[in-house]
């Protein structure tokens, strides 16, 4: 193991050394409709940043993705809770999962958007690939249930209630976080791809639909820049809440 | 309380039994001895219902306790809330926690009480798990080795408070401990390697048979 500022150090060169590749790219490209430099990026999100659509957008966005992601947690824990116990449910899920899993993005995507409103669609693409995800994470969860305290359930004779809220739940925690790390950035992902597609009144991927319209590359690198940052502050979040409440005990 | 009728159980190749009979009536606390692998825990499992016979027929009636071999515990519920778990229900909180706190004390576990599974050593993870059973509301306990890992002036004091505890019900007890079954039990049977023949044994002949199976277990020869 390395120490924090030892890490810190390492992240820091290698975004440096990031930013130093973009910048020599966008010297070779030499032109800033191709490959935008770094300096004027910044400026533009600087721009961005100080405009209220850029934040109703931002709101927009993120409001569905927590929506979708919650939604996706409750159907996923319902669902794989019930699957991992009784063979015959899980049996009858396999082909719907696999079905979700397989289809391709983008034709859900055009699908959804021929049947649903946009705002609608977007949350359902969300589902169809975020679901699958957090479905699998539950049941093997579940499978790793302890034996031996299942077997002190079943001879103690405790009701269903208990055993899902006292055991089955805190056992299924190390699987929800690891969920939640990957379906979060994932939900981002798809929601942003549903919306430039789908285009809905506000939202980032609205907001990348028209950069690109306008053939501003500088502006959609500066919205990538911007989804990038709103990632990563969505992961240290659920990093500080993970810390202060996930691991009490 | 417990009837085991012509109960066969194999374990891939190895039959454990072929037919076995097997009683154990309310208000008896029966000792199950024997030399390791000798499928006493099987016993226990086919009578509280968590294995099915392969053949023959367990009938089990009321509900049961069970001290397993391990103390499997909830690792992130504390002393008492594992101790609590398996309470009635419906029984007020006062008296429960009454009944959990009297129990704790006994068994030493007071001071242990908001501790949580893995913060104890394994004996008071031991009492922790003998708590339970013991509060948990039924007809018949099990007692898989209750008293291992436990200091010796422990295991006296639980011998002495037990007997009160279990008074009435159906109580099946593995154990190597000499003390502990002469103590408690009014019926005491061996049980010889697999295929396995379950023999009544003479409470006075306990200690002889003790010897017998220590023998066994240490790798030298079986006798009858």
């Amino acid at each position: 193991m390395i120490s924090t500022s030892h890490k810190r150090l390492w992240v820091a060169c290698s975004s440096l050394l990031a930013v130093l590749i973009w910048k020599l790219a966008s010297h070779i490209a030499a032109r800033e409709i191709i490959l935008p430099s770094p300096e004027t990026t910044r400026l533009s999100l600087a721009g961005l940043l100080g405009k209220g659509a850029t934040w109703i957008a931002v709101g927009s966005t993120l409001r569905r993705v927590l929506f979708s992601f919650l939604m996706n947690i409750m159907l996923a824990l319902a669902t794989g809770v019930a699957s991992g116990f009784s063979s015959r449910i899980y049996y009858t899920l396999k082909p719907v999962i696999t079905v979700m899993k397989a289809v391709p993005t983008m034709g859900v995507i055009l699908l959804s958007l021929i049947w649903f409103n946009s705002e609608t669609a977007v949350v359902f693409v969300c589902t169809l690939i975020v679901f699958p995800v957090l479905y699998s994470s539950v049941v093997t969860g579940i499978r790793h249930l302890d034996e031996g305290l299942l077997e002190m359930h079943r001879v103690f004779r405790i009701r269903w209630p208990r055993t899902l809220i006292r055991f089955v739940l805190p056992s299924l925690r190390p699987y929800l976080i690891s969920g939640v790390m990957s379906g979060l950035g994932l939900s981002m992902k798809v929601i942003i791809a549903a919306e430039v597609l789908s285009q809905p009144k506000t939202g980032i991927g609205t907001m990348f639909q028209i950069e690109r319209a306008r053939l501003n590359t500088t502006g959609v690198f500066a919205w990538s820049l911007l989804v990038i940052i709103l990632t990563a502050g969505l992961d240290a979040l659920f990093a500080v809440l993970r810390k202060r409440y996930g691991e009490k005990r | 309380m417990i009837h085991l009728e012509g109960v066969g159980k194999r374990f891939g190749e190895t039959i454990l039994f072929e037919t076995l009979d097997f009683s154990v009536p309310a208000g008896s606390v029966t000792c199950l001895l024997g030399p390791s692998g000798c499928g006493k825990t099987t016993i226990l499992n086919l009578m509280a219902g968590l294995l099915p016979p392969d053949t023959g027929k367990a009938d089990i009636r009321g509900r049961f306790s069970y001290v397993f071999q391990e103390a499997r515990l909830l690792p992130w519920e504390t002393v008492r809330e594992n101790t609590m778990y398996a309470m009635d229900p419906h029984l007020h909180k006062r008296e429960r926690l009454e009944r959990v706190d009297t129990l704790l004390d006994l068994l030493e576990l007071k001071d242990a009480a908001h501790l949580l599974p893995g913060q104890i050593s394994g004996g008071m993870a031991r009492r922790t798990a003998l708590a339970r059973a013991l509060l948990a509301p039924h007809d018949a306990i099990l007692l898989d080795e209750p008293l291992s890992s436990l200091d010796p002036d422990m295991r006296t004091r639980i011998v002495e408070l037990l007997p009160e505890r279990l008074e009435g019900k159906a109580v099946v007890l593995v154990t190597h401990d000499y003390v502990t079954a002469a103590a408690l039990s009014n019926r005491v049977f061996r049980l010889s390697l697999p295929p396995v023949v379950i023999r009544s044994v003479d409470i006075n002949d306990l200690e002889g048979t003790l010897d017998q199976i220590e023998r066994i277990d240490r790798g030298g020869s079986i006798p009858d």
